[in-house]
């Protein structure tokens, strides 16, 4: 016995190293010493296969199939054979004779399936299930294999007819069907079939059912129906809003505001005493909030470097107030309630354009929470209506309050440092404009580093003629405080001055940016024109050039000329830094004309 | 008289103008090296004359001047000069020169391309449809159907990425067998063989090559990368044996491949030694392994350079504004010297090694180039990163090699000097 496991072992190295021929013979050897033994039945087999001595194979399984005919496996073993020998009719008949002649048992269909899957004969496997499913008292542990043979080769209808037949006979099967479906639901083609399956399908009284439709109407983008099915959903689980919320939390990600909000509002509607409750209404209002927000941005005329307020008079800015103030009064002091003080706060300026309501928002938070992380906001905010309303020292104050803040973030402290050097170069105090400026130069990262920097050159190379930088210093104080007009006459003064050369272009530049903001395009097209003459007389000579297109483009919306301008840009200054922007816009517009 | 004298002007100005020409510059004050490539093709298409200025300021082109052109070349940010009759007629002399090694090679037409590629390819899988993406040079996708029913005939040039024509799958059997995306990979190929009526995958990828080397002999030109290079030459080599495991094709391997291997139908490499264990994931020695490489700060290979008016093909395909070029990594990296076949020329290597990158190599009336490696910018690209952003290296030498394999085909040919 001990030289034949020797041997053996032999046999097993001479198979591990290749030697197929070799760990044969010895196997051969083996096998008529001890017939019956298996591990050497099932290693020649294996080596008669390696070796495609495919007929060698079929006589030494049917040698041991006529001693052991129960034996399903070596029905199997002898069906593969014929299998990779290339002969499926063969193959297929004997596995069908061992399921006639062996008793009537799911397993043997399950047995001989996988024989067949091995082989990757999947229409005969699924043959095999199916006649297994028919015979089993338990169903399910058929469809699984099918839903995956089907789903594997791309039938996604007829998966998910065992799927959802799996979730109908056993609803506590649906995370384990879910997770199948959402494994090949990506994939072309799967959805569709798979969604009307379940459609046709749906059991009102089986939650699971109803909770994967609307699973797949999420995928689908459906909003409105999966809306539906799960309040369906929550009502019958008695589970306070918990899949609504759910629900709510997905749409809010996906951007699709509508149906988010219609989610948190039922929540609040059905459960007000739901431990939900608070997060779904500040959740309602955010979703409000975030909607408006997209349908401000179309209103808003971004292209412009200024712009006067945009107003926005649609019906859901009180939707949007009377739910913050709704968080306000039932969560007073906390700080959902300063976020929404904050939140109102910057509606009420940017979009109602009501200064004083704005302010009233503001200083409620500066009043009542200094420790709030909406403190330096609030101040930052109050300090830009002030400037608006032409109070550039109570502006100063706010500005330094977030400086002193020690709480304050670093980019928060930067943007009130480079409004306080504004407004001290309007002042003509251009030493302590500098020094603020330093700070936040050295930091480069910062959004204001490039404005800050633009600035102090601006100082260093005009310092000789102040009297025309403190005008221009106002001028700029004016344009943002948005009184255009008053800024525009300032700047003409700038620009008639042929001395100062950098300060008269930027001056000549900001012409005609006032009058881009009064939707004055003509006049704003000739200032354009004369600057970008200059060509490299004139440092903005590039930046003319482009902002004429954009006037083009989105003001006049002379589209050929928008491209024209765009492409004497491009070739006018091909080292500009709209380049980039232009190149786009060309591409963009193109297809449009 | 004053009208007249202001027409004679006016055409003067017109004729001046049609006679000046771009010279899109290729050496390192480009600025866009891989955009030049799609200006040239979208130039041909337009019908405007391009010349190929091969080795002048890195591989020039020079295009017959088009307002059109030229505002392309500024919206596509591809620095250019515009040159005048006399400008561009001491280009062509300097080119000509027997001083210089350097020649003019007129470019026809706009080759009609193809990528090999299968259903439900995203063009970041593959370098050369990024690079033909990224220039904006259109290209038509065909798979094994097209093939099969003979459709390569409409095209003059075919590329084949990392495709596995030993019907292997890649070998990647050992880590990703049970991945996803082999599953399926693996279930697509079998449907597609069944449905064009193959038992297994590998003998309808044997099918594949055999058309796709009939259309080189026919005059097509074949470019492939990465293991596409090697699984092509070995597919070729067995077409008389079985190298495929049970794993892939359903029944063993014959054990006696590697003596039945065919080296007299492959096209670029002989003597090659197979891989046969299915769990390792190589096919043959013909790939170099990543320890004969070193380290990635290394990993170098140099552009050979050829005389320009004696050997304008390999010229052509070694034009770049570098000669020496990162190395990039991939499922078949570089190609083992000794296993290339003589008749094949090696236009770049790692110098000192047995290590060669890229090679150029006829058949018939036609030719072929096989270029290591998967993505010239990604040193080890693995399954599932990021595409590469080409916007991020416009001026890649590694590329550049990509497409001037696109622009070749479009050579007019010259008689061959003697």
């Amino acid at each position: 016995m001990g030289d034949m496991n020797n041997r053996f072992m032999l046999a097993q190295s001479f198979e591990q190293a290749g030697e197929f021929q070799k760990a044969m013979e010895i196997l051969e050897e083996l096998i008529k010493r001890q017939p019956d033994n298996y591990q050497f039945f099932d290693a020649l087999n294996r080596m008669y296969i390696n070796l495609k001595k495919y007929d060698k194979s079929a006589v030494l399984i049917e040698q041991r199939l006529n001693k052991n005919p129960h034996d399903l496996n070596l029905w199997g073993m002898l069906g593969s054979t014929y299998h990779v020998m290339g002969n499926e009719p063969k193959a297929f008949e004997i596995w069908d004779e061992a399921l006639i002649k062996l008793p009537r048992n799911q397993i043997n269909y399950k047995v001989i399936a996988n024989f067949a899957l091995q082989r990757r004969a999947f229409e005969k496997a699924i043959e095999y299930l199916l006649a297994g499913k028919k015979l089993s008292g338990d169903p399910k542990m058929f469809s699984y294999d099918l839903g995956n043979i089907y789903s594997l080769t791309m039938r996604y209808k007829d998966a998910a007819e065992e799927y959802s037949g799996i979730i109908s006979s056993d609803p506590n099967q649906l995370r384990m069907v879910e997770s199948r479906i959402m494994a090949y639901i990506n994939k072309p083609g799967a959805l569709e079939p798979t969604l009307k399956v379940f459609q046709s399908r749906v059991d009102k009284n089986n939650i699971s059912s109803v909770y994967m439709l609307a699973r797949l109407y999420i995928d689908a983008k459906d909003y409105e129906k999966a809306f539906e099915l799960y309040l369906d959903i929550d009502a019958k689980q008695q589970n306070q809003g918990t899949e609504l919320f759910n629900f709510a939390q997905i749409a809010f990600s996906e951007k699709q505001f509508k149906a988010a909000s219609q989610a948190f509002n039922k929540i609040i509607e059905l459960y007000p005493k739901s431990p939900l409750a608070s997060n779904a209404k500040l959740g309602y209002a955010k979703t409000l909030e975030a909607s408006l927000d997209e349908e401000y941005k179309t209103r808003v005329p971004s292209w412009k470097t200024f712009y006067p307020p945009v107003k926005i008079s649609s019906g859901k800015v009180d939707l949007v107030i009377d739910a913050y103030n709704n968080i306000i009064g039932l969560y007073p002091h906390s700080e959902q309630a300063y976020e929404a003080y904050w939140r109102l706060g910057r509606m009420k300026h940017f979009m109602q354009n009501d200064l004083p309501g704005a302010e009233k928002y503001f200083n409620i938070i500066i009043s009542e929470s200094p420790l709030s992380i909406f403190y330096p906001d609030a101040l930052l905010d109050l300090a830009g209506v002030e400037l608006i309303k032409g109070n550039v020292d109570a502006a100063e104050k706010y500005y330094f309050k977030v400086v002193e803040t020690k709480r304050s973030p670093v980019e928060k402290r930067n943007k009130a440092n480079y409004a306080l050097a504004k407004i001290f170069f309007a002042r003509g105090n251009f030493i302590k404009a500098k020094e603020l400026l330093v700070g936040v130069i050295s930091n480069l990262k910062d959004n204001q580093a490039n404005d800050a920097i633009e600035l102090s050159l601006l100082m260093n190379t005009q310092m000789n003629d102040s009297s025309k930088l403190v005008l221009f210093g106002e001028a700029e104080l004016l344009a943002e405080g948005n009184r255009f007009e008053g800024a525009l006459d300032k700047y003409k003064i700038i620009a008639e001055d042929d001395k100062s050369l950098m300060l008269a272009a930027l001056a000549k530049l900001r012409i005609a940016e006032m009058e881009i903001a009064l939707d004055e395009y003509r006049g704003a097209l000739l200032s354009l024109a004369d600057i970008a003459k200059e060509e490299n007389e004139n440092i903005y000579a590039d930046k003319a050039l482009y902002l004429s297109a954009k006037v083009y483009e989105f003001g006049t919306k002379d589209l050929v000329k928008a491209i024209e301008m765009y492409e004497k840009l491009l070739a006018k200054f091909p080292s500009s830094l709209y380049l980039d922007e232009a190149r786009e816009s060309i591409i963009k517009l193109r297809k449009t004309t | 008289m004053l009208k007249k004298i202001v027409f004679v002007f006016f055409i003067f100005l017109i004729t001046a103008t049609a006679q000046d020409k771009i010279l899109i510059y290729m050496d390192l004050e480009q600025t866009d090296h891989l955009k030049a490539y799609g200006i040239t093709f979208h130039a041909l298409t337009e019908g405007l004359i391009a010349d190929w200025l091969l080795n002048y300021r890195g591989g020039s082109f020079l295009i017959d001047y088009s307002n059109k052109i030229a505002a392309e070349c500024r919206i596509e940010n591809v620095s250019f000069d515009i040159v005048n009759t006399s400008q561009s007629a001491e280009i062509y002399s300097i080119c000509q020169s027997e001083d210089n090694n350097m020649d003019v090679v007129r470019l026809e037409k706009a080759p009609k391309i193809a990528v090999y590629v299968p259903p439900g390819f995203a063009p970041w899988d593959d370098a050369v449809t990024l690079a033909l993406e990224y220039a904006k040079v259109p290209y038509d996708k065909l798979w094994n159907d097209e093939i099969l029913r003979g459709d390569l005939s409409e095209y003059d040039w075919l590329h084949l990425h990392h495709e596995d024509f030993t019907g292997q799958y890649g070998k990647f059997y050992a880590s990703f067998s049970s991945a996803q995306w082999y599953i399926d990979q693996q279930m697509m190929y079998e449907q597609n063989a069944k449905k064009n009526g193959y038992k297994k995958v590998s003998s309808m990828m044997l099918d594949v090559a055999l058309i796709i080397k009939n259309y080189i002999a026919q005059g097509g030109f074949l470019f492939a990368m990465c293991s596409a290079a090697d699984s092509y030459d070995i597919a070729l080599a067995a077409h008389s044996t079985d190298i495929c495991a049970q794993m892939y094709d359903g029944d063993a391997a014959d054990p006696d491949a590697q003596t039945k291997l065919d080296f007299f139908n492959s096209l670029a490499f002989t003597d090659f030694d197979l891989e046969m264990n299915p769990f390792v994931y190589e096919y043959s020695n013909i790939d170099i392994q990543p320890q004969e490489i070193g380290s990635a700060q290394n990993d170098y290979f140099t552009l050979f350079e050829f005389s320009a008016k004696y050997d304008p093909v390999p010229t052509m395909l070694t034009q770049n504004h570098a000669n020496v070029v990162h190395g990039f990594m991939g499922q078949t990296t570089m190609f083992r010297k000794n296993l290339v076949k003589p008749s094949v020329i090696i236009l770049a290597e790692r110098q000192g090694t047995d290590q060669v990158k890229y090679i150029h190599g006829s058949f018939g009336r036609g030719t072929f180039t096989f270029y290591g490696g998967h993505d010239p910018e990604d040193y080890q690209h693995a399954v599932g990163d990021p595409p590469t952003e080409l916007n991020l290296y416009k001026s890649s030498p590694g590329y550049r090699l990509i497409l001037n394999n696109i622009l070749f085909p479009a050579a007019k040919k010259k008689k061959q000097k003697t």
